[in-house]
């Protein structure tokens, strides 16, 4: 038995498990005290019916296992399958309430995998991104070669480095600039690091989308290259590769990673005492990436990004009222804002508009996917309001902007 | 004399007591048309008269003291006066382990029932402004305040836990859980299953159905009464301070605010007394009433008089009205006055809700129409009662007139600055309604003829279940319906003005 | 003679509502589509199988039985209902409404089939009225979120026993205790008036809302939403004559669908205090609780089973196993914290480690705990706490001495008292071994009486819950009581031993009557299983209704036999009420 082999019998228990209380509606009231912003789900704030939410899934998943109606009847249901953006804001209520084997996502994605072997899912476009990776390792379809923006090519596949720049497809060939903020801080501390010219797709947008099949070469391949260069600690700049490695690579190996794993936000909390900021004077929100946060249960980082925010001489970081673990998905994740551009759209335009809600004129985020997400949806808020447009800015790129006093 | 009087038993058709049900005066506006009395000994006797009446088509009107202020016992389309006040028997007491309730029938009154709950240390909550002859049920099911409403709110509906009902196919039935049929005896649980019938049933003074028992939540008697007062000439400022006070610190069994006329009438008991009242007495007098113990009194009396030092309100003690205490200490126990009054002050009361912030405004409408139909502010008096801590407020303005010489004909009533009583009470009322006020319980055919042309679909839905409950409209068909009596929801379309 | 409980029978009666054409159910669309936006109409499967199941499973006696609606509509305003209602009558459909479906035991399943109104857009607080004390909210409002919104203001609602996930409406409507109800009563007390429609798509407006309806706005804006003082202001008085809003109580939508209600609003309070006690002896502490209640002391208070409370301290079956053990076992508790001691030596001198100590040895061997509410000014929360004492302590109410657990409930309710520190409570707990036992979780329940996220959590440790919940005197709890353990054991109930069962009491107003909650833990894997589990049921509903016990709601497809044969008057008057409102059609069951 792999990783990606399904117990149907399990997962149907599972789905039945969930007794429909409907905590995972909302974010827990100790967790935000807003009436405002209180919804959490991201597709169920969209869509509505109760089938976009966890409960109504977890159903789902239990008719699809027990053969209840004819799947290719239904017009709807792929679309309530891949419209889950993975948040895990479910969960975190799920899980509070008492140790449980249903644990939605989960029983989504198995779903999705479900799906797809049977020829349902996934969306086109998501299914463009699987094909892609096959063909040239990464969701995009470039055929460049693999970090090309790297500059001082004495960093790249340097053996015995201390760390392991693990760039991630989406920094490396959508948002260099994280990137290459990334590697100037880590010149600027003096660190013994690589970026690999050879680093492919870790499979988080397969994983989530349920596109299996070719997961596992992906992640014996990038494993083979970390191992080659004799890496302790492989750095991460992107949240949604941080997770697939730390969570999930485990998982489909059977075994525990032969490298630590660390997310930037965690180094620059580290390394604070070695930077000397320059005052700026900006008030920011802090947006919580669900992968570097309720994913990463029970060792969430949530502490470290705002240390290093508040820090910062002359930043005002308010707080929102959906955070840390009642944080409102980006709209992004899951595949979603491949599959379902509007809605994707429409989900970050609300996470801004409470951004704008605390006064905000910048949000922080240590996770490219949700910069992309969460820019397109400050066009849109901005569009709609008639305001200046909320900045969004990698947390590393904040740090090198206080460090040059830009 | 109807044919029908001969086919019953025990039907009093003598015109002597007749006419004790004609004229009320009380309410000496709509002279009653009954043509026999019935006066039940057991509960199943109104079975009996119920099945008469549905065979004959006869209406029976329910009557259960003499105490109606407001008419909700005026036989318009004749009939039978079911007189229950014989039905007097206090059937159970329960103490607290047990549900701390009593079970009693119609004729039960407030002064029997305290005497008998005095053994218990327990006692029943009296309403405002009624004496003590009232019937308990009859006061509860027809949704009179409470005189302890600023603790205890408006909960004269849930003063009534469970009730039977003699409906008209001449069957009781029980509400909540008294409508158990099982065997055992039933606690008491006040809801029914799939429907509130108890809610839906209160406050139709009969017109769905005569009460033959019910049972009634009951109270520790407090050790004491201790009362607080305040003075001044601006009702609103004395009303929102009171309200404050009150809110912050959740105490006060009873507040009100009262004018001297008003005041006077439940302190007097001759006339001489009254006009002396009514001459001393400050332009509005705040009242706070307090109850329980030593200790309890004190606790509550130092956080009133904190929160009125942070609001710059002046509250005194008892030291201060030493005579109004006194008086007001009996009345909190057995009220005499408040029915005695109307020898020697008689008044027409035109009872309303309203909230604090609301008030204003009602009232300097009802003055412009005071003024406009010159009517004396002599005549005119007035009262707020304090609802859970000023939640809500039950307003009455009372109508004085000069005791006549003898009694009072409804076809020639006295005339008071330009209208006669009968057209000053309609256009009070009329003014009232269009001024925002509120009225729960329309209890004669004049406030109701007022207040359900503004809400028709419920009107409808009201009269909908008139005819399930009652399709002959035999039961008391002058009240609420105004004689109008159901419909048969057949003849009813599917709505077809809802448009988005 | 307790009649035997037959499931088939019962069953039958749903042979009688099959599928709906799919002919039809696509007619029904269109017609639907014509006034409600057609995005949130449909018959697509996937859209309805969400429908099929709640807290207790398929609201059927079958084990595996799903029933979906054959059609979904997810209306924005009370005129997408209305029109709902009017297309669902010309065609003689049921029609069930669900707005947030948590905590409803199985009547939030369409077991008719027909059309579901789903709440979820219908999810506005219309307005916060601080003059008549009152808030109007759509169906879809959680306490939660309502809870939200009012305390900035200084204002709360009376909070249900159920998770805060539940709905405003539907709780009230449902008759739903609160935890306050002992001083502020049922449900149906909150509520201060209604706008529902009926069957034939009338919109009634009753009470506060009667004369002022709120009109449909995207959100309240304290300033520029209308005031209700420029109407007749939110009057707490039922209007007009009888009160209608009585008909759609405990219906669940079936005779009338309830689009607003308006509610009780209630100050905080400058002081608080949480008092727990522990008590071997049901009758006991029942008697000494419907004192406190008789006497107004506080906002009254509520009993915790066997069992109950505990698992809700912690979060894995382990933990609570553990900690469940420490408390029935009292040298274990002792070498435990002994132990803990020695390595903390320090701890003793600290005052809430002394008080959660105390607190903790006060419950520990009790079979049930109470927790008392005491909200006022500071002196009055002085004062009821010497009166609490008191009566815990008269001889004349009970004849054990009750133990002190307040020191605990002082530092696990933190959110009610200036110095507590739950910090202590997580301290001890971990020393006592427990392993997944979060401090940020521990934390959450600090405002557990205004923002409850407990409950669900006992409902969860075996998957699924079942419950009775009769009303009846304090004085009948102990027997009742008795009468349901004895139905466990003579079953042979899986898991009685370990605690799949417990107990909750609540006032329902002062003393004069409570809510016995008798609830099952399980997890039916076979047809046999689940009769088991709903043999024990109806054999302990039977037997205490014949000894005078009223049960007001009743599970699933069992409702109408149990109502017949316990109220035939009533059942039948109801009924025909119902029928002169055509609520038979929307509602069959």
């Amino acid at each position: 038995m792999t990783a990606f082999t399904i117990d149907r019998e399990a997962l149907k228990n599972a789905a039945l498990s969930c007794v429909h209380c409907a905590m995972c509606r909302q974010a827990l009231p100790s967790l935000t005290k807003s009436n405002k912003f209180a919804d959490t789900c991201p597709s169920g704030l969209y869509f509505n019916y109760e089938a976009y939410y966890a409960p109504g899934r977890n159903e789902i998943a239990r008719a699809i296992l027990r053969n209840e109606y004819p799947l290719e009847e239904s017009e709807k249901l792929k679309e309530i399958i891949y419209s889950c953006t993975t948040c895990g804001a479910c969960e975190v209520n799920c899980r509070y309430i008492c140790d449980t084997n249903i644990l939605p996502v989960r029983i989504t994605e198995k779903i999705r995998a479900i799906l797809a072997k049977m020829g349902i899912g996934p969306l086109p476009n998501q299914q463009k991104f699987a094909n892609y990776v096959k063909k040239y390792n990464n969701p995009y379809g470039e055929s460049t070669k693999r970090n090309s923006w790297v500059k001082n090519e004495s960093i790249l596949d340097k053996e015995k480095a201390k760390y392991f720049y693990f760039v991630g497809c989406t920094t490396g060939y959508r948002l260099t600039p994280v990137a290459e903020a990334t590697v100037k801080i880590l010149d600027l501390t003096k660190e013994n690091y690589t970026v690999s010219s050879q680093e492919i797709c870790c499979g988080s947008p397969l994983i989530r989308t349920g596109q299996l099949d070719d997961v596992e070469r992906l992640v014996q391949q990038n494993l083979e290259v970390i191992q080659r260069l004799k890496c302790k600690i492989v750095l991460f700049s992107c949240a949604g590769c941080y997770r697939t490695v730390t969570k999930d690579w485990p998982e489909i190996l059977g075994k525990p990673l032969p490298f630590k794993t660390m997310h930037m936000a965690e180094y620059l909390a580290n390394k604070l005492k070695k930077f000397k900021f320059r005052p700026m004077k900006m008030k920011v929100a802090y947006h919580d990436p669900c992968h570097l946060g309720r994913h990463m249960f029970p060792n969430q980082i949530y502490n470290e990004p705002r240390q290093v925010i508040d820090r910062i001489p002359g930043i005002n970081r308010v707080v929102l009222d959906r955070e840390m673990d009642a944080t409102l998905c980006c709209g992004a994740g899951g595949g979603v804002k491949a599959g379902m551009p509007d809605y994707s759209e429409y989900i970050a335009t609300l996470r801004v508009e409470e951004v704008r809600a605390k006064g905000a004129e910048a949000v922080i985020t240590p996770c490219p996917f949700c910069i992309r997400g969460l820019t397109d949806g400050a066009k849109q808020e901005a569009k709609n309001t008639g305001l200046n447009e909320i900045k969004v800015m990698g947390l590393t790129e904040l740090v090198i902007k206080a460090l040059e006093g830009k | 004399m109807a044919d029908w009087t001969k086919k019953f038993e025990n039907l009093i058709t003598d015109d002597k007591i007749l006419s004790k049900f004609r004229l009320n005066k009380f309410f000496p506006l709509i002279e009653s048309k009954p043509d026999a009395v019935f006066v039940p000994e057991k509960k199943r006797d109104i079975l009996k008269i119920i099945k008469f009446a549905q065979k004959n088509k006869i209406p029976l009107i329910p009557y259960s003291s003499e105490w109606d202020f407001h008419g909700s016992t005026t036989a318009l389309k004749g009939g039978i006066i079911v007189d229950l006040r014989r039905l007097s028997r206090i059937e159970k007491v329960r103490e607290c382990f047990d549900g701390m309730s009593a079970d009693l029938e119609p004729g039960v009154t407030f002064r029997k029932l305290n005497e008998e709950l005095m053994y218990y240390n327990l006692r029943s909550l009296l309403p405002l402004r009624l004496p003590a002859d009232c019937s308990v049920l009859s006061t509860y099911y027809g949704r009179n305040p409470l005189l302890e409403a600023n603790k205890y709110g408006y909960h004269q509906d849930w003063m009534i836990l469970t009730y039977q009902m003699a409906i008209s196919k001449g069957i009781f039935v029980g509400m909540g859980s008294e409508g158990l049929e099982t065997g055992g005896e039933p606690g008491d649980y006040p809801y029914s299953p799939r429907a509130d019938l108890g809610r839906m049933f209160l406050g139709s003074i009969g017109a769905f159905g005569i009460v033959s028992r019910a049972t009634v939540k009951l109270k520790y008697r407090p050790e004491k009464y201790e009362f607080l007062f305040t003075s001044g000439n601006n009702l609103i400022e004395i009303l929102m301070k009171l309200r404050k006070i009150t809110i912050s610190t959740d105490a006060g069994q009873t507040v009100l605010i009262a004018d001297p006329k008003i005041l006077a009438s439940y302190l007097a008991k001759s006339r001489q007394e009254y006009s002396d009242f009514r001459d001393k007495l400050a332009d509005w007098t705040g009242i706070i009433a307090i109850a329980g113990n030593d200790e309890y009194i004190e606790v509550e009396k130092a956080d009133l008089l904190e929160a009125a030092n942070r609001v710059g309100l002046q509250l005194l003690g008892e030291e201060s009205y030493p005579h109004i205490t006194k008086l007001l200490r009996a009345e909190f126990r057995v009220p005499e006055n408040v029915g005695r009054c109307f020898d020697f002050a008689p008044h027409l009361r035109i009872e309303f809700y309203t909230t604090a912030g609301k008030l204003e405004k009602i009232r300097a409408i009802m003055n412009e129409f005071f003024k406009s139909i010159k009517l004396p502010e002599d005549n005119i008096g007035f009262i707020a009662n304090s609802l859970e801590m000023g939640r809500t407020y039950f307003c009455e303005y009372d109508i004085y007139y000069d005791p006549p010489a003898e009694k009072i004909d409804p076809a020639a009533l006295p005339t008071i600055g330009e209208k006669n009583l009968h057209d000053l009470y309609e256009e009070c009322y009329k003014t009232l309604i269009n001024a925002n006020a509120v009225i729960n319980v329309p209890r004669n055919i004049i406030t109701a003829q007022l207040l359900y042309p503004r809400v028709p679909n419920y009107y409808e839905m009201m009269r909908v279940l008139k005819y399930c409950l009652d399709p002959n409209n035999i039961m008391h068909p002058s009240i609420i319906f105004g004689g109008q009596g159901g419909i048969d929801p057949k003849t009813i379309q599917i709505a077809k003005e809802v448009t988005q | 003679m307790v009649p035997e409980f037959r499931s088939e029978e019962i069953e039958k009666v749903l042979d009688d509502y099959p599928e709906m054409d799919k002919k039809l159910a696509e007619k029904i669309v269109r017609d639907l589509q014509d006034v409600i936006n057609p995005k949130f109409v449909t018959r697509d499967w996937a859209a309805r199988v969400p429908y099929s199941r709640d807290q207790t499973g398929g609201g059927s006696s079958k084990v595996d039985e799903f029933r979906a609606p054959d059609i979904v509509v997810v209306p924005d305003s009370v005129y997408d209902v209305a029109h709902t209602c009017q297309i669902a009558l010309k065609y003689g459909v049921p029609v069930l409404p669900v707005s947030t479906g948590a905590n409803v035991c199985g009547m939030a399943v369409p077991l008719c089939r027909g059309i579901m109104i789903d709440f979820k857009r219908m999810n506005r607080i219309l307005e916060i009225d601080e003059d008549g004390l009152t808030c109007t909210v759509e169906p879809y409002v959680t306490y939660s979120r309502l809870q939200a919104e009012l305390d900035p203001r200084g204002y709360r609602v009376n909070v249900p026993g159920a998770p805060n996930s539940a709905a405003v409406l539907s709780n009230c409507f449902f008759v739903g205790d609160k935890y306050f109800s002992a001083k502020y009563g049922y449900g149906p007390m909150e509520i201060m008036g209604a706008e529902f429609v009926l069957p034939n798509g009338k919109i009634i407006r009753t009470g506060a809302l009667a004369i002022n309806p709120i009109e449909d706005v995207p959100e309240y804006i304290p300033g520029k939403h209308p005031d209700p003082k420029d109407g007749p202001g939110r009057v707490c008085v039922q209007a007009f004559g009888p009160d209608m809003t009585g008909l759609p109580y405990q219906s669940v939508g079936r005779n009338g669908i309830v689009t607003k209600i308006c509610v009780k609003i209630y100050p905080l309070t400058e002081s608080s205090r949480i008092l727990m006690y522990g008590f071997k002896n049901l009758k006991n502490l029942t008697r000494c609780l419907s004192e406190i209640c008789a006497r107004e002391i506080g906002y009254g208070g509520i009993v915790n089973g066997p069992m109950y409370s505990i698992p809700s301290l912690t979060h894995t079956k382990a933990d609570a196993e553990k900690l469940m053990d420490i408390f029935e076992h009292s040298i274990t508790a002792i070498l435990k914290i002994t132990k803990s001691l020695l390595k903390n030596p320090i701890l003793i001198f600290k005052k809430p480690f002394r008080e959660v100590l105390s607190g903790l040895m006060g419950i520990k061997g009790r079979n049930f705990s109470t927790e008392i509410f005491l909200f006022g000014t500071k002196r009055r929360v002085e004062l009821d706490q010497k009166r609490t004492e008191r009566i815990m302590n008269d001889p004349e109410l009970t004849d054990e001495k009750p133990g002190n657990g307040t020191g605990l409930a002082k530092h696990l309710f933190w959110g009610y008292e200036k110095d507590a520190k739950p910090e202590y409570i997580y301290k001890i707990f971990k020393s006592l071994g427990l392993k997944d036992f979060r401090l940020d979780w521990l934390l959450r329940m600090g405002k557990m009486w205004d923002y409850n996220e407990v409950p669900t959590r006992i409902m969860r440790k075996a998957s699924g819950f079942l419950l009775q919940s009769p009303r009846m005197p304090f004085g009948k709890m102990h027997w009742a009581f008795e009468i349901f353990l004895d139905a466990l054991k003579k079953a042979n109930y899986p898991g009685v031993e370990e605690g799949n069962w417990s107990t909750y009491i609540n006032s329902g107003s002062g003393p004069h009557y409570a809510c016995l909650e008798m609830d099952m833990i399980y997890d039916p894997k076979s047809q046999e299983d689940k009769d088991k589990v709903l043999k024990i049921l109806v054999d302990v509903t039977f037997q205490l209704m014949q000894k005078g016990v009223y049960f007001p709601h009743n599970l699933g497809v069992a409702r109408d036999f149990i109502e017949k044969m316990m109220l035939p008057k009533v059942w039948q008057l109801t009924k025909e009420i119902r029928e002169a409102f055509q609520a038979t059609v929307l509602g069959p069951l």
